[in-house]
């Protein structure tokens, strides 16, 4: 029963999803859709929200109670929890001055204070760091140690020229010689940085990556129907 | 050690801070770059919009946490700005990344109030803020005459949205101007008022079932906006020569992502709704997203911070992303010269090694 159960609702939605989705007759488009798709969506959402909150309070929870290391992060996650939840939803919306109200989501409410002057600079101080990381990761990683490991580390060093204003500076300034030197031959054109750089976005990188994503759907298709149809099993855990 | 050993082995501390230095550097002494071709996929979008018809509405979804924020900010805001001074209609929706509820709302409620500071009141203000009332009560409550500007905006759009919670912020100002008739100067056709030129849903939870529902009806799919009102109330959504009712009368769909939403938005909006989509993304996940530009079935692109600045350079509004863009050639520059001395150690030691 409890492998039976889960396997009947896969099959179910999965057919009425198929139904939904690949057809658009008004029965696919207003009924499925519509009403029991979109609908059903929403009343397991609903449920996950709940579901989540009392997880989330529940591990903490038992982080606290039995000391474990670090579990004065525990207690902020909760604080932080509560305090945001308070300010949105049960505080009123009162004047408190400066312009600020106490309650609610508003531009000038505390609760969007907090995102801003809180959330906001910590994480993105934190995806700050990565500047850092890349820089010196690149230095000790891109060295010269076979033709692929070339080839990256020039097309890389092409597409970081190509992307900033420096390489249509170097591509006018070669121009500007052209010119003057070997007109009949426009030999600057190997200093058109971002025009190469536009080029390897568009044609290889184009080509690699569209065979990646057919690859990686007709994969998602094959495993798709192989959990509606029963074949594939092991999502429910355990062993067979 | 030898020098070339040496190459090979730089202290990271010295990367990491000459990288900081090359970062800062700029933006502190104000050094901007300029771009003289922007990127191809960014004129394609911007062609798109600037094509478009006033009251047309563009559908801005924005899904990126802060962590993002520095590179996705300057374009949706350039994107923005665009759309508001060619009398474009604007829905902001978060229908992936909560956090992208409060960004959203900062971006676009950033430049309406740019909007109507800068460019409607910009005659009437300067009118105002010297008339002997308003200087009074500036010096009395030690307000500064930029901050006054600010606040008179703030009053005047509130004034016409019959805003009551901001005028109740404001009252003391709100009936100055209200007592010398200072608002039937302003002309209420050119400001951008919520509900009639823009409206904000914040984050929707259910992604599918909201997308589903906005493609046959927008009012009954998320009901309230933001601030909790019913979004049928909008002029918008319920004027009867123009309104808003699903997808079909959306011009395009722009999505500012920090993660895979805009293959979700492809699925949705184009494939199923066959709605045009646009994407603004980070650069580093830019490279995944050219083959369907190539296909159509995004109309363009703006990659990166880079994307931005490109961007600003078509509107001929300069602002974060030309700003970052010589930071960006500094920082790239001291990387190049790094991996380069790098290879010069690591070939000269391998040789010798060899030998």
């Amino acid at each position: 029963m409890k492998r039976t159960i889960p396997l009947v609702l896969v099959f179910t939605l999965g057919v009425i999803y198929f139904f939904a989705g690949f057809f658009s007759n008004s029965f696919s488009v207003n009924f499925l859709q519509q009403e029991i798709y979109a609908n059903w969506l929403k009343i397991v959402g609903t449920f996950a929200i709940i579901m989540s909150v009392t997880s989330l309070w529940r591990r903490n929870y038992i982080k606290i109670k039995r000391k474990a290391p670090g579990y004065v992060y525990n207690y902020i996650e909760l604080i932080g929890m509560v305090v945001m939840a308070s300010f949105a939803v049960l505080l009123p919306k009162v004047n408190i001055g400066a312009g600020m109200v106490l309650g609610g989501i508003e531009k000038n409410s505390v609760f969007n204070w907090i995102f801003m002057n809180i959330q906001v600079p910590m994480q993105a101080t934190m995806f700050s760091m990565l500047a850092f990381y890349i820089a010196s990761a690149a230095y000790r990683a891109f060295r010269a140690r076979n033709i692929e490991a070339t080839l990256l580390l020039i097309t890389a060093a092409i597409v970081m020229i190509g992307r900033v204003p420096l390489g249509e500076n170097i591509y006018q300034a070669m121009s500007g010689v052209n010119s003057h030197f070997l007109p009949e031959f426009h030999w600057a054109g190997i200093f058109d940085f971002q025009g190469i750089t536009q080029w390897i976005l568009d044609i290889p990188n184009t080509a690699s990556k569209r065979a990646i994503v057919f690859g990686v759907a007709m994969g998602g298709i094959a495993t798709s129907l192989k959990i509606v149809f029963g074949i594939e099993k092991s999502w429910l855990g355990g062993t067979e | 050690m030898n020098f070339f050993k040496w190459l090979t082995k730089i202290d990271r501390r010295w990367v990491y801070l000459l990288m900081a230095f090359v970062v800062a550097f700029p933006i502190l002494t104000n050094i901007k770059g300029t771009i003289k071709k922007p990127s191809k996929s960014a004129v394609k979008l911007f062609k798109y919009i600037d094509k478009l018809e006033k009251d047309n509405t563009i559908m801005l979804t924005f899904d990126y946490s802060p962590d993002s924020l520095a590179e996705l900010n300057p374009m949706s805001k350039a994107i923005t700005y665009h759309a508001l001074e060619k009398n474009l209609r604007i829905i902001g929706l978060a229908p992936l990344w909560p956090t992208g509820g409060g960004l959203g709302l900062d971006v676009i409620q950033s430049q309406v109030d740019r909007f109507n500071q800068e460019v409607v009141l910009k005659s009437y203000l300067d009118e105002i803020v010297d008339s002997p009332l308003i200087k009074k009560y500036r010096e009395t409550n030690k307000i500064s005459v930029e901050n006054i500007k600010t606040n008179i905006t703030t009053v005047v759009t509130a004034y016409y949205e019959s805003d009551k919670k901001t005028i109740e912020v404001n009252k003391k100002l709100f009936d100055i101007m209200e007592k010398n008739n200072l608002f039937t100067k302003a002309d209420k056709d050119k400001f951008k008022l919520n509900g009639r030129d823009w409206s904000y849903f914040g984050y929707k939870p259910g992604f599918s079932s909201i997308m589903l529902g906005m493609g046959k009806d927008i009012p009954k799919t998320i009901v309230n906006d933001y601030w909790g009102t019913p979004i049928i109330k909008h002029e918008m959504f319920n004027s009867k020569t123009k309104k808003v009712k699903s997808f079909e009368d959306i011009s395009i769909v722009i999505d500012f992502a920090a993660g895979a939403s805009v293959d979700y938005l492809l699925l949705y909006v184009n494939t199923k709704f066959g709605r045009p989509l646009g994407a603004g993304v980070t650069a580093v996940m830019a490279a995944d997203y050219y083959p369907y530009i190539q296909s159509g079935q995004l109309v363009g692109m703006l990659n990166g911070m880079r994307g931005a600045a490109d961007y600003e350079t078509l509107i001929k509004q300069p602002g974060r992303g030309l700003n970052a863009m010589a930071s960006q050639t500094y920082a790239h520059l001291l990387i190049i010269l790094f991996i380069i001395l790098g290879n010069i150690g690591y070939l000269v030691t391998k040789k010798g090694d060899e030998k």
